[in-house]
């Protein structure tokens, strides 16, 4: 009888664990792939505290930014844990999420996310970031502080527990949705696709920082002092911006007050739009649209900021360690990846969706 | 009203009487039950037991199966219709008020499912509530297997004290009448809902008055009332009656009804069920062949009820691998199919970048 009884409280535990791996399983094949895929990969198929720099922040980010290139040149590991136009704070919840899985030596946040102060300037765009993330208590505490003063119980429920909304989206399924995200661009985005721009003009004037960008900002700096991570900031080239000249001089403004107020806090900030003679930036060539740079533009400030990575911290060259075989096999598999793209680019068949990854 | 006729002791504890006032399983639609079955059992003792956790899970889920797979999915393309019946071909309609049979029945069905199962996870028995109605093989019949609580409530304590069949054929015509009337006005207090119970009323009244000659008939023609083929015919043909019924049930008002009801036997162009306005009636393609497939999952389950064959008992006698695939099948197939959780609104996510 007491065996029995044994018996059948562990098969009912065995039972519920598999319902709920079984539960992630087709949760995220129903999920929207769409911009989450790249926080979902960092957290489920980078190794563990394998990385040396974790690159955060908004579309600027992983357009701008590209890891396989740092190894390529330097052996270092890193990831652009990105989001469309994720905005400051979430970038702190999502570090303070992140590095319980990965332990960098430096978090190198693109700061165009300090300018996006709204709490949540679009609750789908919050989605896709939250998406990727599994549940854990930084997650709901980043819902939270995001959207309950905006948003009711129920309607909040969706961004912790996705099923609920997208079980729904199970008629428009198709192969890519069984797939897992790809892997190889660690979490970057090149786009060979060019505009051409004329040079904008440099601002030097400054304006106040957002009260809500100042008060993340001394959390994330208090969360590495903490974590023993090294935090510095660096800021994408634009061409100017979509919403007319206005916009482009205050994103300018916030950017140089940003960086005098890290510069203060003792905390490095590259400007990249004041060093566009240094890296010789094309605004002909150099751009995806009028906010992005495409890989042409993206490899110039690359070069510059990994540079300055491997000089100014003790990063360690890997290509030689035997755990990291699979970052070096990993090269061919990128290559080739650009030279489709290109391809495809050349003749003119890149696909011109208009997609969330679009967004600032 | 049972204490005065001795089937009950009177419950002098107010703490129970509350409790089997309010047991939250059935208090909202759930089996209407008695004081006789359920009072009882509110006074013994309930063990934990694990079959009927077991059993009960299931037969919550099959209720949620009924309820938020099928009911919920199918009133979005009814009430796409029926509140736009002028739009819409006279097959159309047709299909909406064959749907809106499965509806209406998974609805209740599947909240009486519910509380059952949920009473029987704490180890109470509440009585079943439907007995797989649409396999009726007469009004009556049907009457016996559908909301059963209500109707043997109305039975017991409507039909009986006016007299039932006691006084005569006349006088229980019109209790079979006044009692179906009532119930009617039980389901809401509008015209539609009266003509409603005043149909399945006069049902049974032309169904006792013509006995005879359907006696006659059988005599006649030397039909085996046993043979399969008649069965179906009666099954099929009083599946079609109460569906009459039910277009009064659900139109938003009488004329409504009557101008449906005039539509469906006036306006007939089968070929709209092949040109896929079926699938343009508030659910698309997939969601409307899915509901079809879950009403055949549920036709099945129905005929072995009928039939007497206890799935769920042959279900627990299988092995393990087999049961728990078929638990975690039937757990994702209400999770991913079933209607709930705001809309995922593909549009909602597209942006309009100029």
């Amino acid at each position: 009888m007491r065996r029995k009884r044994i018996f059948r409280i562990l098969s009912v535990i065995i039972f519920l664990v598999l319902f709920v791996i079984v539960y992630q399983k087709v949760e995220r094949v129903l999920s929207l792939k769409t911009g989450s895929s790249r926080i979902y990969t960092f957290y489920h198929e980078e190794k563990k505290d394998s990385l040396d720099v974790v690159f955060m922040g908004s579309s600027h980010a992983y357009y701008g930014t590209h890891p396989m290139e740092f190894w390529k040149e330097y052996g270092v590991t890193s990831y652009v844990l990105g989001s469309p136009l994720q905005n400051i704070g979430t970038t702190y919840y999502l570090m303070k999420d992140a590095i319980k899985r990965q332990h960098p030596k430096v978090i190198a946040v693109e700061g165009f996310c300090t300018y996006h102060v709204d709490k949540v300037k679009s609750d789908r765009m919050l989605q896709t970031a939250m998406d990727g993330m599994p549940l854990s208590l930084n997650k709901i505490q980043l819902g939270e502080d995001m959207l309950a003063d905006q948003f009711t119980l129920e309607e909040r429920l969706p961004y912790y527990i996705p099923f609920l909304q997208y079980h729904s989206r199970w008629p428009e399924l198709d192969s890519d949705d069984f797939k897992n995200g790809s892997n190889i661009y660690k979490g970057g985005k090149p786009v060979f696709k060019t505009r051409s721009f004329p040079a904008p003009p440099i601002i030097t004037e400054k304006e106040e920082l957002p009260e809500n960008t100042l008060i993340y900002l001394e959390k994330m700096i208090k969360l590495c002092e903490e974590n023993d991570i090294e935090l510095m900031f660096y800021l994408t080239p634009f061409a100017g911006a979509r919403d007319g000249e206005e916009v482009y001089i205050e994103l300018q403004k916030i950017y140089n007050s940003l960086e005098e107020y890290l510069r203060e806090r003792g905390i490095p900030c590259i400007n990249y739009a004041s060093l566009v003679d240094e890296i010789e930036l094309d605004f002909s060539s150099d751009f995806k649209d009028i906010g992005h740079l495409n890989i042409n533009g993206a490899k110039k400030v690359n070069i510059h900021l990994f540079q300055y990575l491997w000089e100014n911290y003790s990063l360690e060259d890997h290509r030689e360690e035997k755990g990291y075989t699979i970052w070096n096999d990993n090269i061919e598999i990128y290559d080739k990846k650009l030279e489709d793209s290109r391809n495809k680019t050349a003749v003119g068949k890149e696909t011109e969706v208009v997609d969330l990854e679009e967004q600032d | 009203m049972d204490v005065y006729r001795k089937e009950i002791y009177a419950e002098k504890n107010f703490g129970k009487y509350a409790l089997f006032v309010s047991f939250f399983p059935q208090l909202v639609a759930g089996p209407i039950e008695r004081s006789k079955n359920l009072l009882k059992q509110i006074s013994v003792k309930h063990p934990f037991r694990f079959e009927n956790m077991r059993s009960g899970l299931l037969l919550m889920l099959f209720g949620y199966f009924q309820k938020v797979v099928l009911a919920d999915n199918i009133a979005t393309l009814v009430n796409q219709v029926y509140d736009n019946y002028t739009q819409y071909d006279g097959t159309v309609l047709a299909v909406a008020t064959l749907l809106f049979a499965v509806q209406i029945y998974c609805d209740f069905g599947g909240y009486s499912s519910i509380a059952i199962g949920a009473a029987r996870i704490m180890g109470f028995n509440l009585m079943e509530n439907f007995n797989a109605p649409y396999l009726a093989n007469s009004v009556a019949d049907f009457w016996r297997r559908w909301h059963i609580s209500l109707s043997t409530w109305f039975r017991d304590y409507l039909y009986i004290p006016l007299g039932g069949n006691r006084k005569g054929k006349l006088r229980k015509y019109m209790n079979l009448l006044v009692v179906f009337i009532t119930s009617g006005l039980w389901h809401g207090a509008s015209w539609h809902f009266v003509i409603w119970g005043g149909i399945n009323g006069i049902y049974q009244v032309i169904g006792e008055i013509m006995q005879p000659v359907r006696d006659k008939a059988v005599e006649i023609l030397h039909i085996d009332r046993k043979n399969f083929s008649h069965q179906l015919m009666k099954i099929i043909a009083t599946f079609l009656l109460i569906n009459l019924t039910w277009v009064f049930f659900r139109a938003n008002s009488v004329t409504d009804a009557c101008t449906i009801i005039r539509n469906i036997f006036t306006m007939q162009n089968p070929g709209t069920l092949f040109d896929g306005v079926l699938y343009n009636l508030g659910i698309e393609r997939q969601k409307f062949n899915m509901v079809l497939v879950s009403i055949g999952i549920l036709a099945v389950i129905d005929i072995c009820k009928f039939k007497n064959i206890h799935l769920m008992g042959k279900l627990f006698k299988q092995e393990i691998w087999f049961r728990w695939f078929v638990y975690l099948c039937a757990v994702f197939y209400v999770l991913i199919f079933g209607a709930y959780g705001p809309a995922f609104d593909a549009g909602q996510f597209i942006y309009f970048q100029f």
